[in-house]
């Protein structure tokens, strides 16, 4: 493991039931890296990025996150989660909660912050994602762009090393996609260690370190964006990008 | 005219308002079509000839309703002494108050429109024109009387409508000042309004009276509806001011049931000497010594250590209590004879349940301790249920001044009501643990609570009252002299949670998986995610099928005269039809209580369908 390394992940597979959905993926993501994963759905990019804080239980391999090893140890997998923030598809915010107690909540009993403190940084957070004046609203009252960028505050109220990212703007109106994603461009600026599952392309390009594509549960192939998407080299890569481009 | 124009608009279309009035309501609702006619004919006869019947039923002179009226107070309080009725009515006092206190706190007060109350008086108005007229003949004495009271209501309400037609959708009179009219209109009616009350003498001769309604009781009544409006009053004096006011009352309201139980109704004869030389002492070496730990253990660095000290304090304190419960002498003849009389095992247990409590608290300490502040919150929770564990302790083994003639002090109606209430609030806790306990992931926790539940539920409930006081005595022969109301309460809330557990596993399940893995995304403890995430949302979504839980475990408390408890239905249908005097009122009294029963499901299926309306705004 390099010096520099805060995710490594040597040969991870998993399993689901007899279907390899992981077949040994190894990966060294580097301090403020923005890590961008691409590949057809079912290419286990979503599932390797939930093994990282152990939404899912990888069953081969290893993975350190910033020098500690997953594994059973509950006290490893708390600290972990601390320090990884995570963005769900569905937004998964606390329906019955406000919008700042969705945010102060896990600042509050898991770091055990004084309610003022978490209040302030959590209203410091709408701020920069740009919804100061919902927080005392109900998540069903918002936007589905306005979720989202709720659940990016939410998840960055815990001050995480790492964020990830798991397809963050596929269950939202197009119209609402840009403004999800240039809070995570501003992340990315700020230098934040990010892994991104996601199909925008145009974010990839831009934002993007390093671009991995993924399919049947191998990474297939790796570069920076401009590699990759002027001059791809595997087959596999060059027929999904013809038919996404 | 221009060429080619067709048709212009000369004289301009104003609007006009729908068709209206009663001839078009019943063409659109009652008659639209042959069949909807002949269907409405046909129905409105039933329903004419039937109510025609029911009304005669009602009216017959020949009805005992005395027999009702003149044992209101035996339907209430079935025998408590009379000598200690101001303890009732205190009882009857605090709900009131805090009824006040708690509609102020939290703003019930609304706005009606004028057109709300001309509707209401006009169906108030046609009802009684309608009974009236279609009482039977020979009940003629006062139906003109009711027909001239029914127009005068209907006409004037619809008079008013018409009146205020420009602004009868917009909200003007207060809720307030109507409740207020309608408790002095109470008032009014205990005063004057008379019904017939039978007495029966020394030398067996009846005589039937007119008495008014509230005959004892219309002073105390009175006084208490002030009282209501007064603490009202109070509360919207001091809801601004107090911070939190609202977290006091549900305390409050949380300990009143035990308060009014234990220490109003029951009348303990309390030995001071044993609560300085006893009690006092244990809550002080229990309350520091847990609460030291507490503090410790509360702190905001992590360590398994924390759990496994707790666990194993848990299982060894169960142990203990366990262990040390059947203390036989074996030199006795009998082999069920006890070493320790029931006092001094209470004693001993008033020691060790702390011990156990000490522990559920020590494990949940690492989720909610943290900051100074917050664990010294949850070390004056901890004194908190203590002295309340405690106090309960010294109630419950302290004896009662009350002379009474029966098993029980509390019986008919406030029997109905003790058991429903302790059944729902000590099933509450039982059954979200087994409902947590059959979603969990360990499977010696799973099975257990599964076992439970569907044993419990497999049973009806008469045979587990029926075990609950003959078997649970023989078991705790002589160890705890639990008396016979707390042999129900124990069998209805056992009985209660598997049912409970089961509503909120299905709470539980309709919570979608995201949000225990955004739970766990952040880092929460189990502890955590189950009492901040999940069970709030599972008891929001269950809370229709909780309210008919409620309603129908009120219900099911009639079914505890199998073990010779005096309840409401007891009384009426078996204790006062037996009576000299009441020989064949057991329809009368039967009606009764079935009204009884109706206006409290009502009105909580009410509330609680208000309830379901506050919550689920905002979050939709």
């Amino acid at each position: 493991m390099s010096d520099q390394a805060i995710i490594d992940c040597r040969g991870v597979k998993k399993w689901f039931g007899d279907f390899q959905a992981l077949r040994g993926i190894d990966l060294e993501v580097s301090k403020g890296e923005v890590v961008v994963i691409i590949g057809p759905s079912g290419s286990g990019k979503s599932t390797f990025i939930r093994c990282i804080n152990r939404l899912e239980v990888h069953q081969e391999g290893q993975i350190f996150v910033g020098g500690i090893e997953l594994t059973n140890d509950v006290r490893n997998i708390e600290a972990i989660r601390r320090d990884v923030g995570m963005v769900f598809q569905s937004f998964n915010l606390f329906p019955h909660l406000t919008i700042m107690q969705n945010i102060t909540l896990a600042p509050i009993w898991v770091k055990k912050q004084s309610k003022s403190e978490a209040e302030a940084y959590g209203r410091e957070l709408l701020e920069r994602v740009g919804i100061p004046e919902q927080s005392d609203k109900y998540p069903g009252q918002l936007s589905g762009g306005q979720q989202q960028r709720v659940a990016i505050a939410r998840a960055l109220a815990m001050k995480p090393q790492i964020m990830l990212f798991d397809e963050p703007t596929s269950a939202l109106d197009p119209e609402m996609v840009k403004e999800v994603l240039d809070a995570m461009k501003e992340l990315a600026k700020e230098g934040m260690t990010m892994i991104v599952v996601t199909h925008e392309m145009g974010f990839a390009r831009e934002v993007a370190d390093r671009v991995l594509f993924f399919d049947y549960g191998r990474l297939v192939e790796a570069g920076t964006p401009e590699h990759f998407f002027t001059n791809p080299q595997h087959d596999r890569t060059k027929l999904f990008l013809s038919q996404i481009l | 005219m221009a060429e080619g124009v067709v048709f212009v608009e000369t004289v301009e279309l104003a609007p006009e308002p729908p068709p209206s009035g009663p001839a078009t309501w019943i063409r659109e609702n009652l008659a639209y079509s042959v069949a909807s006619t002949i269907t409405s004919i046909v129905v409105g006869l039933v329903v004419i000839f039937g109510l025609r019947s029911l009304i005669a039923w009602f009216l017959n002179p020949f009805r005992k309703w005395s027999s009702a009226t003149a044992n209101a107070r035996l339907l209430m309080v079935q025998a408590y002494p009379e000598a200690q009725f101001s303890r009732v009515w205190v009882s009857v006092g605090i709900v009131v108050v805090l009824t006040g206190l708690s509609a102020a706190a939290w703003r019930v007060s609304g706005k009606v429109s004028v057109g709300q109350i001309t509707r209401a008086l006009l169906v108030a108005g046609s009802t009684a024109v309608v009974v009236a007229l279609l009482a039977p003949g020979e009940l003629t004495g006062g139906r003109g009387l009711l027909v001239l009271a029914g127009v005068i209501i209907a006409g004037s309400g619809y008079l008013w409508k018409r009146a205020r037609r420009a602004s009868i959708n917009e909200p003007a009179i207060s809720t307030v000042a109507l409740a207020g009219l309608g408790l002095i209109l109470i008032a009014a009616v205990l005063w004057t309004i008379k019904l017939p009350v039978q007495e029966v003498f020394a030398d067996g001769t009846k005589e039937v009276t007119s008495e008014v309604l509230a005959r004892t009781t219309k002073l105390p009544w009175t006084i208490l509806l002030g009282v209501l409006a007064v603490s009202y009053a109070i509360g919207v004096a001091v809801r601004d001011v107090i911070a939190g006011l609202r977290r006091i009352l549900v305390g409050l309201w949380v300990l009143s049931f035990p308060a009014i139980l234990m220490v109003v109704m029951r009348a303990p004869d309390i030995e001071w000497d044993t609560v300085f030389t006893v009690d006092v002492p244990i809550f002080l070496v229990v309350g520091v010594v847990v609460g030291v730990i507490l503090f410790v253990v509360g702190g905001p660095e992590t360590g398994e250590w924390k759990y496994i000290v707790s666990a194993l304090w848990l299982v060894l304190a169960i142990m203990w209590v366990l262990f040390s419960w059947y203390v036989f002498d074996t030199d006795s003849s009998s082999p069920l004879h006890l070493t320790s009389s029931g006092a001094d095992v209470l004693q001993r247990l008033e020691f060790k349940f702390p011990v156990i409590l000490g522990a559920l608290f020590a494990l949940a300490a690492p989720s909610f301790g943290g900051a100074r502040a917050a664990r010294l919150r949850y070390v004056g929770l901890w004194l908190a249920a203590l002295a309340l564990l405690i106090s309960s302790f010294r109630l419950g083994a302290a004896s009662s001044l009350l002379q009474l003639s029966g098993s029980a002090f509390v019986g008919g109606l406030s029997l109905t009501f003790t058991l429903a209430i302790a059944g729902v609030v000590l099933s509450f806790p039982l059954g979200v643990l087994l409902a947590l306990g059959r979603a969990s992931t360990m499977p010696i926790v799973r099975l257990i609570s599964m076992t439970y539940i569907e044993l419990v539920r497999s049973v009806p409930l008469i045979t587990w009252l029926y075990i609950g006081s003959n078997l649970l005595n023989l078991f705790l022969a002589g160890v705890v002299d639990i008396f016979s109301v707390v042999r129900a309460i124990i069998a209805i809330t056992l009985f209660s949670a598997a049912y409970l557990a089961e509503n909120v596993r299905g709470g539980l399940q309709s919570i979608p998986k995201g949000q225990y893995e955004a739970a766990d995304a952040v880092g929460m403890s189990v502890v955590q995610k189950t009492v901040l995430i999940t069970l709030p949302q599972a008891l929001k979504a269950v809370i229709p099928a909780l309210v008919g839980q409620v309603i129908s475990l009120f219900k099911d408390t009639s079914l505890v005269s199998i073990i010779g408890l005096f309840d409401l239905l007891y009384i009426a249908r078996t204790v006062i039809p037996g009576q000299s005097a009441n020989i064949g009122s057991i329809l009368e009294l039967t009606v009764v209580a079935a009204a009884i029963y109706w206006v409290f499901t009502f009105t909580f299926s009410r509330s609680s369908m208000r309830l379901e309306r506050r919550l689920g705004l905002g979050t939709r």
